[in-house]
């Protein structure tokens, strides 16, 4: 084979030779599933061939060619089949077949000329090179995918063609050998054009592959990162609330030494070291309980109870804490008391004001201080603006990291821990409010805290708390049975319901239940009892059965049990259900709704 | 009166602390200690306290569970909580089990003091940061200096002696008892002093009462 002819399949030393078994393995496909379609058609040319020639060459000759040219072709194609169906593991080595199997099929192909042209006529054999070099350009579309594969047909189809017509010495004939080697030519470039195409796009083809695949190994990297991540953060706050509960205490402890340590001093000094310990003591105990604040935010151990609460008594109370702090530091400390009902967790909210105040106070030298108001129809903006020093746009996030301080890197302690604002940042996401921050160097800080208002169209507490005042003496004389097989529950609900003036008979289940309704003919308002009783007792058979002999007395059932069965069974007995641990609160509201039926 | 209190809690060190506290705020004061709620539980069926203070995180017999049992075992014994925690609701579930006080350890010294005085005194201790936070929901709170060592507007010096028990964690039964009254009588004295407070459960009279500075002589 030609030195150039080779150069068309070469592909450069520098190639990586994953990539070049890669780009193999595509032409060996592309070139066995032409190689599987091509028979059918050649079948018909061949067949004009011998219809051409018959007559003239032996049909012994004409059949044999035919014949075997067929035979070659479906040969090829069972051989192609095969590379298909069961990729194989050497592929230069199944390219070396179909080259070979092109030589082949070019050569019998090419001998239809030596063979039958002495026989033919000028006409015929014009015909028949007419033929072949149209075949030939069949077999560009056959094996433009891996040029080699071309030549080996190629060379040995139209080569033999060419020379008889150069034997043939006329100057009209050598012209049309020209021709035809021309012919064949154009064919080689074209499909040297055809192969680098195929290179160039399964090229690309690969190297985006090779990007999806590479940002994709990328992503799982960087979800690997993250959860470790979460996990170090996760373990990290476990630590920090086993460690602080720890240490807490030896605190408790120190605490009440130290406590003593000051009742008991009789001179100066010990009193003055007492005082120092104690000094100590309590930054200590700063630090650890507020570590164990935030591990608790972060493990979402602390639950919000939302209750509908007045900001102005809130506000009040913390500028009663501050004024001292803004008098010490000649500040004006401003407060705007606006009576407006907002609905979350006051004890947490509250914090949130808090420490943003002792923020603002930290760090304000000259000015003031103010606690301001805000609220539109929907919602409350609660901000506490000072006149100190600004923040700069770089530490605007920074600030609310853990033990970050603005202009204390020698962590001078007497200015706080620097986690007051890292724990406003997660109460405010506990509490769902919109935390802000306006601010310039110069120009002091705003912070704020945006939050719903309460509903108007919620009773205020203040009369349903005198509502329910004068009707709970309602439960005054109530006849109340409890039941429930747990002894200190009995005792203990007990002196709840006598604290409400209600006379109780307590006992564990139905048939103690019956003794004491024979024994002292007791009359009964309302029996409370527990869902699940001694012996696979259940407390709705028990009301049940007990309702036969007294009426339909008000009953109420009382249940730790939170198996969703079990809850569909006692909605199921349309009786009023509380859940343990039933507050006080909820109960007499529960009982006090039953006796007004 | 020798004062007699039972002091609750499995921290050796703290035990060591809390013995020299109230020696120091009471020097005639006996204190007895006990390691968990099973001993506790044994302390008192053996000897009669005027006060138990009870940590409520301890080994085997715990918390709320030791409160309850202490509370049936000793029925008109003052328990005051002795805790780590100082959560809000914590404090709560402590008073609705029977409870007449929550001092958080982590309490400055200062504020210790003050607790335990006040509790040796009979009265009422609650944190702060509790009694804060209720007062938007506490209807009709009277004015602190309304509050007198011995007697609230509105309330007979009888229905006073009520009051003092139901806080001490007394059923009705024993109070009757002690008062020398009929139950009718106890429970009639408890709604109107109630109604007095503007509460509506023993737990709000404890933190009416812890608000008032009321000492229970």
């Amino acid at each position: 084979m030609p030195e150039t002819l080779a150069a068309g399949a070469a592909v450069s030393a520098d190639e990586d030779p994953v990539r070049v078994a890669h780009l193999r393995r595509q032409q060996l496909n592309l070139l066995a599933s032409q190689a599987t379609r091509s028979p059918f058609v050649i079948v018909i040319v061949s067949a004009v061939v011998a219809y051409i020639v018959s007559g003239r060459a032996s049909l012994a000759l004409v059949g044999l060619w035919g014949l075997v040219l067929i035979v070659l072709l479906f040969a090829r194609r069972a051989y192609a089949l095969r590379q298909l169906g069961n990729p194989p593991a050497d592929v230069e080595r199944a390219l070396g077949h179909m080259v070979r199997f092109a030589f082949f099929a070019g050569l019998v192909t090419g001998s239809a000329g030596p063979l039958f042209f002495p026989a033919l006529d000028p006409e015929g054999r014009a015909l028949l090179t007419m033929i072949l070099v149209c075949w030939t350009a069949g077999g560009v579309s056959t094996a433009a995918a891996y040029a080699r594969a071309f030549y080996a047909y190629a060379a040995p189809a139209l080569l033999p063609l060419a020379l008889l017509w150069v034997r043939m010495g006329e100057q009209q004939d050598f012209a049309v050998a020209t021709l035809i080697v021309l012919f064949g030519l154009i064919q080689v470039l074209f499909v040297r054009d055809n192969e680098r195409l195929v290179r160039e796009s399964f090229g690309i083809r690969y190297e985006n592959e090779r990007l999806l695949e590479a940002l994709e190994r990328e992503r799982q990297a960087v979800l690997l990162a993250r959860d470790r991540a979460e996990e170090a953060n996760r373990a990290k706050s476990h630590f920090l609330a086993a460690a602080s509960h720890d240490l807490r205490q030896p605190l408790h402890a120190l605490s009440l030494y130290s406590a003593t340590l000051q009742l008991r001093s009789t001179d100066s000094a010990t009193r003055e070291i007492a005082g120092y310990i104690n000094e100590a003591l309590a930054s200590l105990s700063a630090l650890v309980n507020v570590l164990l604040d935030i591990s608790k935010l972060d493990a979402g151990a602390v639950r919000p109870e939302l209750k509908r609460m007045s900001l102005k008594a809130m506000i009040e109370r913390v500028e009663a804490d501050f004024r001292p702090i803004a008098r010490d530091k000649g500040l004006v400390f401003r407060i705007a008391p606006v009576d407006v009902q907002v609905e979350t967790d006051p004890v947490l909210l509250e914090r949130v004001v808090r420490n943003l105040v002792d923020n603002a106070f930290k760090y304000t030298l000259v000015g003031s201080v103010a606690i301001s108001v805000e609220q539109d129809e929907r919602t409350v903006r609660i901000a506490v603006s000072d006149t100190g020093p600004g923040i700069v746009e770089a530490e605007r996030e920074r600030i609310f990291e853990e033990f970050y301080q603005v202009g204390n890197p020698e962590r001078d302690r007497t200015k706080g821990l620097g986690l007051g604002l890292a724990i406003v940042r997660r109460l405010a996401r506990l509490l769902e409010l919109e935390l802000q921050l306006e601010t310039a160097p110069g120009r002091g800080s705003t912070f704020s805290v945006t939050l719903a208002r309460a509903r108007p169209g919620n009773v205020v507490p203040q009369a349903a708390a005198l509502s329910a005042a004068a009707d709970s003496a309602a439960l005054i004389g109530a006849k109340v049975l409890v039941i429930d097989d747990e002894p200190s529950v009995r005792v203990a609900m007990r002196t709840l319901l006598e604290s409400w003036g209600c006379k109780v008979a307590a006992c564990g289940g139905l048939v103690e239940a019956q003794h004491l309704l024979d024994d002292y003919a007791m009359k009964v308002d309302v029996i409370i009892a527990d869902f699940r009783l001694r012996q696979h007792e259940n407390g709705i058979d028990t009301v049940r059965r007990l309702r036969v002999r007294l009426g339909d007395v008000p009953a109420l059932m009382v249940s730790g049990d939170t198996a969703p069965e079990r809850l569909r069974e006692a909605k199921a007995s349309g009786l009023p259900f509380l859940h343990k641990p039933v507050s006080a609160d909820k109960l007499e509201r529960t009982m006090l709704a039953m006796l007004r039926r | 009166m020798v004062m007699k209190v039972l002091l609750v809690d499995d921290h050796p060190l703290l035990r060591g602390g809390m013995r020299y506290l109230l020696r120091s705020l009471d020097p005639d004061l006996e204190m007895d200690e006990a390691g968990n709620g099973i001993e506790a539980i044994e302390r008192v069926s053996a000897r009669a306290y005027d006060l138990v203070l009870l940590d409520l995180k301890m080994p085997g017999l715990n918390g709320l569970d030791a409160l309850a049992a202490l509370r049936v075992a000793v029925p008109g014994t003052p328990l005051v909580v002795l805790s780590a925690e100082d959560d809000p609701g914590m404090v709560r579930a402590a008073i609705e089990g029977g409870a007449m006080g929550f001092i958080p350890k982590s309490s400055t010294p200062e504020v210790l003091i003050q607790a335990l005085r006040l509790v040796l005194a009979q009265g009422v201790y609650l944190p702060t940061v509790v009694l804060e936070a209720r007062s938007g929901t506490v209807s009709a709170p009277l004015a602190p200096s309304a509050a007198d060592d011995t007697v609230l507007p509105g309330i007979s010096p009888r229905q006073m002696e009520v009051l003092h028990r139901i806080i001490k964690g007394k059923p009705n039964k024993v109070i009757a008892r002690e008062l020398d009254l009929s139950e009718g009588t106890v429970k009639a004295h408890v709604s109107a002093v109630f109604q007095a407070l503007g509460v509506h459960s023993r737990t709000e009279a404890v933190y009416a009462a812890a608000k008032l500075g009321l000492r229970l002589a």
